[in-house]
This record gives C-alpha cells, structure tokens and sequence, in this order.
C-alpha cells in the first residue's frame, strides 16, 4: 500500500471532515505510486472554498524515472537509526533500501534534524488543541445524535443535553484528545502548551528546511516498528502514539512525504515477517519530483508480497 | 441621579457594530433584519462537517474605514484566532474573532481613546420563550441562525468618559462617524449597534481603578445612559457600605430600567482562544488602505470645522449638527432648498426650536426625517425670519403648526394671519390706543422710567397677536411717549 501526504494547501480541506486544522491533508492510498501520481493530479488545485489552499504550481507529472543520478538523498539520524524503539528489523529492511538507492545512482548520507525527536510532542498538543475546538461542533443542537437531557431549568438542561451527547457520540480516544487540547489551551497553560508546541514546530520547519540545501530528499522508516495486531496498543496510548514518531514532523513543517513498502521483517518480539514501510520527503510544492524518486525506488525494491504469507 | 461628590466615574465602552456588507462574515449567505427565521443559512454558518470560512473582502474594507476613520494604526498583519464556548448561538463551537492581533489599535475619537478595533462574526439569535425573555425560567429557548455569522466589527475606548451624559454623547458622535462612512445601519434598536459598559467608581483624585462590572443590553441611548447611571449609584451605595463591589456583568431591563446579573459564577469564561487554522493572516495591502481612505467622506470633526469657518454657523449649532447624522442631513438639505435664508438662521431654528419641539412630541427623540416637518419648510419659514415677513414668535407659532401637522410655512401664515404688520399706520393707531388703555404706565415712561414700558408693549403684542415686530413696537412708543 502506498500512502501519500501532499504539501499543506496542495488539495483543498472543504468537504473533509476537520481533525486538526493546521495538519490536515487529505491524500491517496493506492497500490502504487503511479496510481497516487494520477490521483494527486485530479485532487490538487486551489479552491475558493478553502482559503488555505493553493494547489501545485504547474500541476503534477507522472512519475517515469527508473534511476537517481545526479539526486542527493539524506538520511536523518533522529528518524532512522537513533529513533525512539526502533526494531532491529525494520533497521535491517531500510539500511538495505538505502544500498538500492544508492544502486540507483543517488549519493546517500547522513543528515540531521535536530529538533525532530520533539516533533511527536508537539504534534499531540497541537493536534489534540485544534481537534478540541473542531469537534465542538457535534453538539446535538443541529444535527446527529442528540441525547436526551436531564430536567431541571432550561440552563441545565442545556448543559445535561451537551454532556450526555457528547459522552455518548464519542469514543475513548477522540474523547482523550479532546480533554487533552481543551486544557492545553486553558488560560494559564496555552503559553507552556500550545505556545511551546508552536515554536517546536518552526523548529522543525527550519530543521527541514537547513536539510533541504544539502538533499533533494530525506529518506526514513515509515515506522519504528512493524505493523502491531488490530487493538494491541488500544490500552496504552502512548504506545500507539510512537508509531507516529517518523512521520509527524513532515506535518508539522507542511512537507509532502510518500511512504512505499520496502520489505518484510520479523517484530523484536517474534513472530511471521511482515511489511516495513519507506518514508520519502521533499521541499514543499515538489510532488513531482517526489513522485518520480519513489516510482524509481519501487521499481528497485520490486516489492510483491502478499498477506497470509503467501507472497 | 448625580454621583455623590467624593467619587468619580470611570467609564470605557465596547461596541458592536454590524457591518451593512451584502453578504455574511464567512459565507455567502445574506444579511437580514426580521425575517423569517433560518432562511438565510448555508453549511458554513450552520457549521455542518466539512465546511470552512472564508473571509468577506468587503468586511475587510470596511473595518479598514472604521479603522482609518477612528485615527487607528492599521496592523500591517493582523489574524483571526477562535474563541471557543458552548451556546447554542455559536454552531461551530467557537467565534471567529480578533484576539491579540486586531486589525486596528490606538485610536481616538473626540476626547476617547480608542484602544483597538477588530473584525469578528455575530452569533445567532435565540429567543428564550417564557417569562423574562432570558434563559432562566424559560420553558424552550429557539435559534435563529439568520443572523449568526453577521460580520461585526467590536470597537473598544480605553476607559476615558467620565459621566453617563458623557458616554452617551460620545456614542452618539461614534455612531454618527460610522453611519457617515456608510458601512454600517446603526441602529440600536435593531442591534446593527449595541454598546455595552464597563463602569467603576473611585474615590475623587485615587489613582487606582476599583473594580469595575459590565453592563450590556442597553439598547438606545437613553437606555446606555440611565443603565450607567443607575449602576453608578448602585457602586456607590456599595463602597458607603464599606463592601467591596464584584466584578459581575448585568444585564439592563429597558421595560423596569433595573440591572440584573446576567452570568452565574459557575461557569468561570476561559475562552481557550487560539489562532485560526482555517484563515490566513489578513494583510492590507497599500492600495486597499489607499481607497479606504479615499473613501472616507466628511467626519463630524471636520464637519463642525466646515460649519463653523464657511457657513459661519455658531460653536452649539455647529457641533450639535455635525455629532448628530440626522440633525446634519436635515439641515443639509434644508441649505439646498434654501431661498434667501442665512445658514445661521436655518441652523439656529433646526437645533434650537426644531429640536426643542420634536423632543417635546416625542418623548425625547428628536430625529426630524421621522417628524412632519420637511427640510423645505424649515428653510421657507428661516427665509420668512430673515426677510422679516414674520416675527419670531410668529415663527415659533408657525414651527408648532408644522409639527404637528405638516405644510408650507407660507400657507400657514396667511390661514392664520400671522404676517408681520408692514403697514406703519395701522400700527401707530395701535400704539396710540395701547397708550391710552395705560395711562399709569404712560406716565413713568413720560418721566423718565424706561422699564416701566412693559403693559403698553404687552397690549400691542395682545392687540396685533404676535405679528408686530418687538423692536419697532417699543421704538414707536417711545417716541409717542417723547422718551427718545
């Protein structure tokens, strides 16, 4: 599967259901990269709806480079080797992509940003911080599920009616957001909170950016890890939280990444082998030539497993 | 309802004003006053999933006029942030509003400072059915979503009136500066302009501020000063108690002119505002501050300036009529219609005796577009005045007339025979009979007792009901009297 994130204001937000503002983009899942390419094209564009966006400059080509010569790729450290609980395995599948990219004819080495391992941080502050006023809205006053509402004076009826809709129409972890933004942003706290978070994020941005006069693209894991069972990580949040950790800080500096199958590998823990993805990043607004270096990497990984190992 | 001698008032305003643009704040969805409920609604101002704003370019100007025309620094970047609260006025959840970056800071206008103006989004209207017209002991509250998402712009003094009569002539003169830049109705009874008023009191001459309590839903002039100084008085009588006055908001009764708390202390106000995603910083290009200010027309401070230094018009007359839009338009175009009559004298007779009348009519209001009286008639009776076809208490008599039931000045004065004698002999054979009917009062004035001409003056004025000029009444007497 082939999961790809455009640029912040490639593809307007009207019509998508808001989560957190400021990261939301809505992007294609599709079995390859050639299909993402065809799809990028047919959602990008600006949209008088959705003032944040702006579409890509000069459209989108197809992708139909088969080598990386003359391309400069960097490796981040924080976001590769040295990140939080990374599995051995997934180590092992990416440090043998970076040889097939180097195959290619691309001159792979090592970079750094700095400020990357805060991005997770920052980004369940912001995120939960805007999902709160986003999800504001399902308050049963206009439409969807209304709960019915204690008696008492209309004032606290009103509030009985917020409280129980909301309990009941919300799920243990949009509810953990929502508590999690509403008090990072309560008066007293937005400055250590949402007002930290914010500068983490220009951080980042610039992080990225120092990166990007050396490379023409960065190249991580997609996850720390391989995928974990349906439900695993459902009592320990944290835990989930992590397997964000390589992929939150292109959001956060707005930068389209792509993430391709790279191989399989065994968990630390044991068990069947199963798919590690490859994360590829650009400087904003370059989906084209993104596109093509993933096209071009996926022809070299030639990867064609199947579940149920059968593959 | 003076505030006792040993404390003062400290008084700053906030004012809504909605913008008269064709289209809502964030969609495209008209702009309305009293219709049907919910018509004038879309996804994006009944926040329906999936939706987003997108910012009025007009709004944007006119906040820009407001702005330019309160002497404000423009921001060169300014931004929207979200304020977030649970009513079910506010369908996102949240306002769109201004926060610590306003469009514009620093302002002034007359003696008040302006300490910012910022764009932001009305709410809904909901009407709470039951008793008291508030949500406390109402059976069923309603939305009307018409008007939410109304763009607004929330001007905010620094705390600088010092009276009730000042804050409601300073809001007048506001209102009058913005229903000249045409951006806005400003009209308080419909709540195209609501002002609000934080108040407190201290001791004459301490340098500390006490606490002070908001008042809203003042909804006329009359109404914004009564409330203010009603709730004066309430903080006096508080502090003589040796209290300490909270920090509430109240919430004014127009039918009982009665103050009542209007928040429970429950729910303590953390707004937990933060920027915007949704909307990108606005930024006021050169040429979009270039034709705000080429679009201001004449401000009331240059209007009074004009009146005074061209049309020669009196310091009163001329503030009166530039600070008060109405009164300003009528004597406009009263001066267009003018035949002969002096700007000073159409200008003394709109404020002083017009104003007076109206006011009398119409407990309190004075607003001459509304009255019977049209310009042209105004302007016709000063012509009258100048060219002394009619005394001036003829005129007054005539101005009641008019009030009360319209028409030509000219008409009126012959229906009722109110033209000023011009034939000399008939009055001197008035004068002579009025001598002769006072003989006492003849014989001081004879000895050498000017003030002793009043009864004879009296009987001619009785005699020629109004119609004789005073001046030459007394001058006739006298030299029958042989008093020079």
């Amino acid at each position: 599967m082939v999961g790809f994130k455009p640029t912040y204001g490639a593809i307007s937000r009207y019509g998508m259901i808001a989560f957190a503002s400021s990261l939301d983009q809505c992007g294609p899942l599709t079995r390859d990269v050639m299909d993402a390419a065809i799809l990028l094209r047919a959602l990008e564009g600006r949209d008088p709806c959705d003032s944040t966006s702006v579409g890509i400059e000069g459209g989108v080509e197809l992708p139909s480079r088969t080598d990386l010569k003359g391309l400069r790729i960097g490796v981040p450290r924080e976001l590769s080797a040295d990140a939080e609980g990374i599995e051995t395995g997934v180590t092992e599948v990416f440090e043998r992509t970076l040889g097939l990219i180097a195959d290619l004819g691309a001159e792979v080495d090592e970079c750094e940003l700095p400020h990357s391992a805060h991005g997770l941080s920052a980004y369940y502050v912001l995120a939960p911080a805007e999902a709160s006023a986003n999800l504001s809205r399902y308050d049963g006053v206009r439409y969807g599920l209304r709960a019915g509402s204690e008696d008492g004076t209309a004032e606290t009826a009103l509030v009985s009616m917020y409280e129980r809709t909301r309990a009941a129409g919300f799920g243990a972890e949009v509810k953990r957001r929502i508590m999690l933004g509403t008090y990072a942003l309560s008066s007293g706290y937005y400055e250590a909170y949402y007002g930290r978070a914010q500068r983490v994020r220009t951080k980042i941005a610039e992080d990225f950016a120092a990166a990007f006069e050396r490379f023409d693209y960065l190249v991580t894991p997609t996850s720390p890890t391989v995928a974990f069972k349906l439900g695993a990580r459902a009592e320990n949040p944290l835990a989930m939280y992590m397997s964000d950790y390589c992929t939150v800080p292109m959001p956060l500096a707005g930068l389209p990444a792509i993430s391709i199958p790279a191989g399989l590998a065994q968990p630390d823990g044991g068990g069947p082998d199963l798919p590690v993805g490859l994360q590829i990043t650009s400087p904003a607004f370059t989906e084209s030539g993104l596109l093509g270096a993933a096209f071009a990497i996926e022809g070299a990984i030639g990867f064609d497993a199947r579940p149920g190992g059968t593959g | 309802m003076a505030l006792p001698n040993n404390y003062e008032a400290v008084i700053g305003l906030e004012i809504h004003v909605q913008l008269s643009t064709k289209t809502k704040m964030f969609c495209g969805c008209a702009l309305s006053f009293g219709d049907e409920p919910n018509v004038h609604t879309c996804p994006v101002c009944l926040a329906h999933p999936g939706t987003l704003p997108t910012v009025n370019e007009r709004a944007v100007r006119y906040a820009l006029q407001i702005g330019l025309a309160l002497d404000c620094e423009i921001a060169p970047r300014s931004i929207f942030h979200r304020k977030s609260y649970f009513y079910p006025d506010n369908p996102k959840g949240y306002q769109i509003t201004q926060y610590d970056e306003p469009l514009a800071v620093n302002g002034r206008l007359g003696d008040v400072r302006i300490h910012r103006a910022h764009l932001e989004e009305d709410a809904a209207k909901t009407i709470h059915v039951g008793s008291s017209g508030r949500i406390h002991g109402s059976a069923q509250s309603l939305v009307d979503f018409n008007r939410g998402g109304t763009p607004l712009v929330e001007i905010v003094t620094e705390p600088d009136l010092k009276s009730p009569e000042e804050a409601r002539e300073w809001a007048q003169l506001l209102r009058t500066t913005i229903k000249q830049l045409g951006v806005s109705d400003v009209n308080m009874e419909e709540g195209s302009l609501r002002v609000d008023a934080n108040v407190s009191i201290r001791q004459t001459g301490a340098s500390k501020l006490g606490t002070k309590t908001e008042l809203k839903n003042m909804n006329s002039f009359r109404f914004l000063e009564r409330g203010i100084a009603a709730e004066l008085e309430r903080q006096a009588a508080v502090l003589d108690a040796r209290e300490e006055v909270a920090q509430e908001t109240f919430h004014f009764d127009p039918r009982t002119g009665s103050l009542t708390p209007l928040r429970s202390k429950e729910y303590a106000d953390d707004y937990r505002y933060f920027p915007e995603p949704d909307l990108a910083p606005l930024v006021s290009t050169d040429q979009m501050l270039e034709e705000a200010r080429a679009a201001l027309p004449e401000l009331p401070a240059n209007r009074r300036e004009r009146y005074e230094t061209e049309l020669g018009l009196p310091e009163d007359a001329a503030r009166q009529l530039a600070f008060d839009a109405e009164l300003a338009d009528f004597f406009e175009r009263a001066l267009q219609t003018a035949d002969g009559a002096e700007p000073r004298t159409i200008a003394i007779w709109v404020t002083g005796e017009l104003v007076a009348r109206l006011r009398e009519a119409s407990d309190g209001e004075a607003d001459p577009a509304s009255s019977k009286v049209t310009p042209q008639a105004l302007a016709a009776l000063a012509g009258m005045v100048d060219a002394k076809q009619v005394t001036t208490g003829a005129a007054r008599q005539v101005l009641a007339t008019l009030v009360a039931e319209g028409g030509d000045p000219a008409q009126i004065v012959e229906r009722e025979g109110l033209a000023q004698m011009s034939d000399a002999g008939e009055l001197e054979a008035i004068v002579a009979a009025a001598i002769e009917a006072e003989p006492g009062a003849a014989e001081k004035v004879r000895a050498g007792n000017p003030k002793a001409i009043g009864p004879i003056v009296g009987a001619v004025m009785r005699e020629t009901k109004g119609r004789a000029d005073g001046g030459e009444v007394t001058r006739l007497i006298r030299e029958k009297l042989g008093a020079g």
